[in-house]
């Protein structure tokens, strides 16, 4: 007989607080039960939480063969004591039955991580995140190794397993910490933590995680589009044509995928990098893997200022959309974006711990290029709304005052890009003010002429600017969080707008609409005539011509009104 | 005997290795301790 680990003992990676998980294996002993008795009581005797079976090697591998989180945990198996032959024939059945099982248990497995992913979160983003089961956490790791045991993915590189080992240490010092089996970086452990692993605070912590986190989601996220076309099942005996169309110069869609023509030669071309880029997100596809890195390796430093045609591509990339942010992730993961804009180190992953922020200041920042795609038929100089968008948090990698910070550095960046002057200073301009229309608009009386005065004196009295700061507000907001962007602010921000627009012109424009919630249910208005009966409260809602109107009848103690003024954000 | 409270404590690679030695001084345990099932009163013979 042998007694297996499996799980994290089994991967020699038991935390503290850790389950045991243990599998005595056996040849068909008749004393099999009595000698598992005599080796459980001991363990659950010490408190330790035990997870044990009793199989013959045949046993363990029909459970393995149709139950996916067995055959996942059976892969780490490791002989800790006993017959050492007998526990290297369950490793190489599991090994053999986890290859045939491949096809039916791993869409299994990747129909969990996303459901957990939807429940969880992405560990890259999270304030405060479960470093097991957030998509990108530890069990990720696990999972691509499962997957280079079925043969379909690479063994985990070593930058890979360096992000996974992090998040174990990570692991082992919170529950260190806590004394809990739990793994959730709650906040008030993220700084001791921090000081444990020798890191300067808690948010150069939350960084490093993001940091491990986004490293094992991208290659996990690669892994599966290579696992999922592998397991497409073709017809026998015939091959499906790949499909190869040109998308633009020395690129080519091949499949589902983009890489470089045959005549391409990246060496000698500082466009192609971000041509191929903008004509994957065009397409909406992804770069090869391979093209990637032969772009990574070979590509030469962009000439500054950026030719045309290299800021042509890039603003075309941004203007894609949504599908340009996968791209610009692929472009992240291989360092290629800090390459042409530097200062992106600096925001990369950076923690945004303010409970409207959904995303690091980098992904906000392409999120936020993203929204602004949306918009850029409002106004009359898209290329500029683009740059501002994907620049106008730049300075919180800086300290101080992030829209003091990030105006000059976003006109050097602007200025290497190859815009003219004049477009440098309405970037620059664009990012100094880009909280303003939202600060004024939610915090000042924008019926007060010394308001729109001083917003149109800010922006030098320029229609161009004003048109662009609105756009660049509506997709701020959009990028940050739908608490962040709600109608009533969108209206009182375009109502501001039309006044200040107004003010410039010499006459008054007209009204914007009101911003509802068109997908929300409206809450009737109860009688407010037993307001205030004893101990009962009423709270009608109403829409009316600027946003809702609220009315709340309550008996009056103290603090009745602050109670109410904090239920509405 | 396995110090509890010292396992948090110890390295990744220390506390796996205690664990493991902990487990298998009881499975030799166990099985010394374990006599063969004896034949039933009546049963067949073995």
């Amino acid at each position: 007989m042998a007694l297996v680990a499996v799980g994290s003992l089994g991967r020699r990676e038991l935390p503290p607080q850790g389950d045991l998980d243990l599998v005595l294996v056996h040849e068909g002993r008749p004393e099999i039960a009595a000698i598992a008795d005599a080796l459980w009581y001991p363990v659950w005797d010490t408190g330790l939480r035990l997870d044990h079976s009793v199989r013959s090697v045949s046993e363990a591998i029909a459970v393995a063969s149709t139950d996916v989180k067995a055959g996942l945990g059976l892969l780490d198996a490791r002989l800790v004591a006993g017959d050492a032959d007998l526990a290297a024939r369950l490793r190489t059945a599991t090994l053999a039955s986890w290859r045939q099982s491949a096809s039916k248990l791993l869409p299994q497995l990747r129909d969990l991580r996303r459901e957990r992913a939807r429940q969880v979160g992405e560990l890259a983003f999270l304030l405060e995140p479960d470093l097991k089961e957030a998509y990108g956490g530890l069990r990720e790791g696990q999972v691509l190794r499962a997957v280079a045991a079925a043969q379909l993915g690479d063994e985990p590189g070593p930058e890979l397993e360096r992000a996974y080992a992090f998040l174990l240490d990570v692991r082992d010092e919170l529950r260190r910490r806590t004394g809990r089996p739990h793994d959730l970086l709650v906040r008030q452990e993220q700084r001791p933590v921090s000081v444990a692993l020798g890191l300067p605070d808690e948010d150069a912590l939350l960084r490093e995680v993001s940091l491990a986190g986004r490293r094992l989601a991208f290659v996990a996220d690669e892994t599966w589009r290579r696992v999922e076309a592998t397991l497409v099942r073709r017809p026998r005996g015939r091959y499906r044509r790949v499909r190869r169309e040109p998308l633009a110069e020395g690129v080519v869609r091949q499949g589902d995928e983009v890489v470089l023509a045959q005549g391409a030669r990246p060496a000698a071309d500082p466009g192609l990098l971000l041509r191929a880029a903008a004509a994957a997100a065009r397409a909406d596809l992804l770069l090869s893997p391979y093209t990637l890195k032969v772009l990574a390796v070979h590509t030469p430093p962009v000439p500054e200022p950026w030719p045309a045609e290299v800021r042509w591509s890039f603003l075309r990339l941004l203007a894609s959309g949504r599908s340009a942010v996968p791209v610009l992730e692929q472009l992240d993961q291989e360092g290629l974006l800090a390459r042409l804009i530097p200062e992106w180190d600096r925001v990369r992953s950076l923690p945004q711990r303010h409970p409207w922020h959904r995303f690091t200041v980098d992904r906000h920042l392409v999120e936020a290029a993203a929204a602004a795609a949306e918009l850029t038929r409002d106004v009359d100089r898209p290329d500029l709304l683009l740059v501002a968008a994907l620049l106008h948090d730049i300075g919180k990698g800086w300290p101080g005052d992030h829209s003091e910070v990030g105006e000059p550095i976003a006109a050097e960046i602007a200025g290497r890009m190859g815009f003219s002057e004049s477009d440098v200073a309405v970037v620059a301009i664009l990012v100094r003010h880009h909280l303003l229309l939202p600060a004024t608009a939610t915090r000042r009386d924008i019926d007060d002429p010394a308001t729109i005065d001083r917003v149109a004196v800010t922006i030098g009295s320029d229609p161009a600017v004003l048109q662009l700061l609105h756009a660049l507000a509506q997709a701020d907001g959009a990028a940050t969080s739908a608490s962040a962007w709600s109608p009533w602010k969108a209206h009182l921000v375009a109502a501001l707008v039309a006044r200040v627009q107004g003010r410039l012109r010499g006459t008054a424009g007209p009204e914007p609409e009101p911003v509802l919630h068109p997908s929300e249910a409206q809450v009737t208005a109860r009688p407010l005539s037993t307001a205030g009966a004893e101990g009962s409260v009423t709270v009608g809602i109403e829409d009316v011509a600027d946003g809702q109107q609220v009315t709340i009848g309550a008996p009056d103690r103290p603090g009745l009104l602050s109670t109410c003024a904090g239920c509405w954000r | 005997m396995l110090d509890l409270e010292a396992l948090p404590g110890l390295t990744r690679s220390e506390r796996v290795r205690a664990i493991d030695t902990w487990l298998g001084g009881l499975l030799a345990d166990a099985v010394a301790g374990t006599p063969p099932p004896k034949a039933r009163r009546g049963g067949p013979h073995r």
